[in-house]
């Protein structure tokens, strides 16, 4: 009951979407990867880095990973979890990193757009992980409980709990 | 513009400025070559020596061990979350030193949402009865799972209260007596955060700075300042004779940034006046599910929500009027809501797996209501 995440065992016959090459897996995915990462980290110079270290990660086990239902799960997985390591070391490192305009390769967006995405790194990383993947793909609750390993009711809970924060921090402004 | 409408738009913009600067072949060749993006790569060296350590020692090994290792980063699979609460209500720093002991038992009955905030539940003896069934908005149906639900619940005596999330933004209460048609019952705009036996309400809205109290027939009793325009209270509890109120508060500041977090401690004389900053948090962490116990202690969950603090949930036990902290402990698991019975007694507290505890607020009682898996997100009783 701790997770509803189905997973293939090693050696089960891939499926139509496995058999797609490393090269085809990266097209589709890559810039998901790098804004995930960056919803989540908040800093644009790391974004780009953490998503190349998830799909170093992918080509090293793609023989494995391909055989997957949904490797771009795998990969949401794992950018998630490489961006809130980053998230933890942001003070010292990515944040220096923003500070200098040569390494922003992504240019940061108008205030009101910033302004959101500085509220939904104020939330739990589950909770803005939650919120990233379900606004980022228009994600489901399935799919996005599959990215972040846990039960279904689990994501609703994060995404009540992150709707309600957001709304409280973005309240300014707030047309009814 | 609604939140959803809000958050569509930004990420549709860092979508578009990604796509504008994320050049595919240039990571391509960077990922067949092994490499970072170059300029990054010099500051983050002593970072990822460790890492390049880690990897090579995994490339160094068999074959078999390889495979036994499995990826760095292993792949999804059901796994028990990092966060799983103790079988026993949470924590083995738990605060009784300060505490003057409990008698008596836990209630009996409590209420709880559940259902993916679409069904609220009674709980009598451990016999469910669902008392009402929310249903999805019709305002916002592309994300109609999320977009209005039930996410808070009360209970005064036989009177239940539930709130909505998250249309219309400041939030919606609905109340009803248990036993009668939940459709002839009231609701308020608003975000309820505490109830007393008698029905009086708490009400925080987040179009204002302030909290008001409310009459059990509706009228407005008082109201509570939480400062200077911009702060917004989100969370609050009083006492049981109302003679204490607590309010969490938040805002953003000038720089887009979040502020800190606060809690206001007031004095029912002090209504309309402001109250203190008994409490303050750092940037990246907030406060949530604060209750007043029968002994006046102020409870409150304090969520750090970045760093390697981040894995621990603190519950901090404090004096409501001064901040000063009596004690401290660690809930063991992911808060997600938080409430006390009438008697200001026993907590009910519901975890990010699903499940539901009560403790004593001495700490010598504890008890699981709803196990793990059980998908409740919010209970009282």
């Amino acid at each position: 009951m701790w997770s509803t995440v189905p997973v293939r065992r090693w050696g089960d016959a891939p499926t139509v979407e496995a058999i797609l090459n490393f090269d085809d897996f990266f097209r589709a995915e890559y810039r998901k990867a790098v804004l995930l990462a960056y919803a989540v980290s908040g800093s644009y110079a790391a974004a780009e880095d953490i998503a190349q270290e998830a799909m170093l990660e992918a080509h090293r086990w793609w023989d494995r990973i391909c055989r997957y239902d949904k490797p771009g799960a795998w990969l949401r997985r794992v950018t998630i979890q490489k961006a809130s390591r980053r998230l933890r070391r942001r003070r010292s490192e990515a944040a220096a990193m923003d500070q200098m305009g040569a390494l922003q390769l992504i240019p940061k967006g108008p205030g009101e757009v910033e302004a959101v995405f500085e509220a939904l790194r104020s939330l739990p990383t589950r909770q803005r992980a939650a919120i990233s993947l379900y606004y980022l793909d228009g994600y489901s609750v399935a799919d996005t409980a599959l990215a972040l390993g846990c039960a279904e009711g689990t994501v609703k809970a994060h995404l009540h709990k992150g709707r309600r924060a957001l709304a409280r921090i973005l309240g300014e402004g707030f047309e009814e | 513009m609604s939140l959803h409408d809000r958050l569509r738009k930004a990420f549709s913009d860092l979508e578009r400025r990604v796509d504008q600067h994320v050049d595919l072949g240039s990571a391509v060749t960077r990922l067949r070559a092994g490499k970072r993006r170059p300029e990054v790569l010099r500051p983050l060296l002593a970072a990822a020596a460790a890492v390049i350590i880690t990897l090579g020692l995994v490339a160094l090994l068999p074959l078999q061990d390889r495979e036994a290792a499995g990826p760095v980063t292993s792949p999804p699979r059901p796994t028990v979350p990092a966060t799983e609460p103790a079988d026993t209500a949470p924590s083995s720093t738990a605060p009784s030193s300060t505490a003057v002991a409990v008698t008596g038992t836990p209630p009996a009955r409590w209420v709880g949402v559940g259902g993916d905030g679409h069904s609220v539940t009674l709980i009598d003896a451990g016999e469910p009865t669902e008392l009402v069934a929310v249903p999805d908005g019709a305002e916002c149906p592309e994300v109609s799972a999320a977009c209005r639900s039930a996410d808070g619940i009360n209970l005064a005596g036989d009177t239940l209260f539930y709130s909505v999330c998250c249309e219309p933004a400041p939030g919606q209460y609905f109340s009803h007596v248990i036993g009668s048609d939940p459709s002839g019952g009231q609701s308020r705009i608003g975000q309820l955060t505490d109830v007393d036996a008698a029905g009086y309400q708490l009400v925080v809205n987040l179009s204002m700075p302030l909290a008001q109290e409310f009459s059990p027939a509706g009228g407005e009793v008082r109201s509570f300042d939480v400062g200077d325009a911009g702060w917004r209270a989100y969370d609050g509890a009083w006492s049981a004779d109302r003679a204490v109120v607590a309010l969490a508060a938040t805002r953003v500041g000038d720089d887009l940034a979040v502020d800190s977090h606060v809690v206001y401690g007031f004095r029912s004389d002090e209504a309309g006046a402001g109250g203190t900053v008994v409490a303050e948090t750092e940037r990246d962490e907030s406060f949530d599910g604060l209750v007043i116990d029968a002994q006046g202690r102020l409870w409150y969950v304090l969520q750090h929500n970045s760093g390697p603090a981040a894995e621990t949930v603190q519950g901090v036990v404090a004096d409501p009027m001064t901040g000063e902290a009596i004690e401290e402990f660690d809930y063991g698991g992911n808060v997600v809501d938080q409430n006390i019975d009438a008697s200001g007694q026993f907590l009910i507290i519901t975890y990010d797996d699903g499940s539901v505890h009560w403790r004593s607020i001495d700490g010598h009682q504890t008890g699981v209501l709803a196990e793990p898996g059980s998908g409740y997100i919010a209970a009282d009783w």
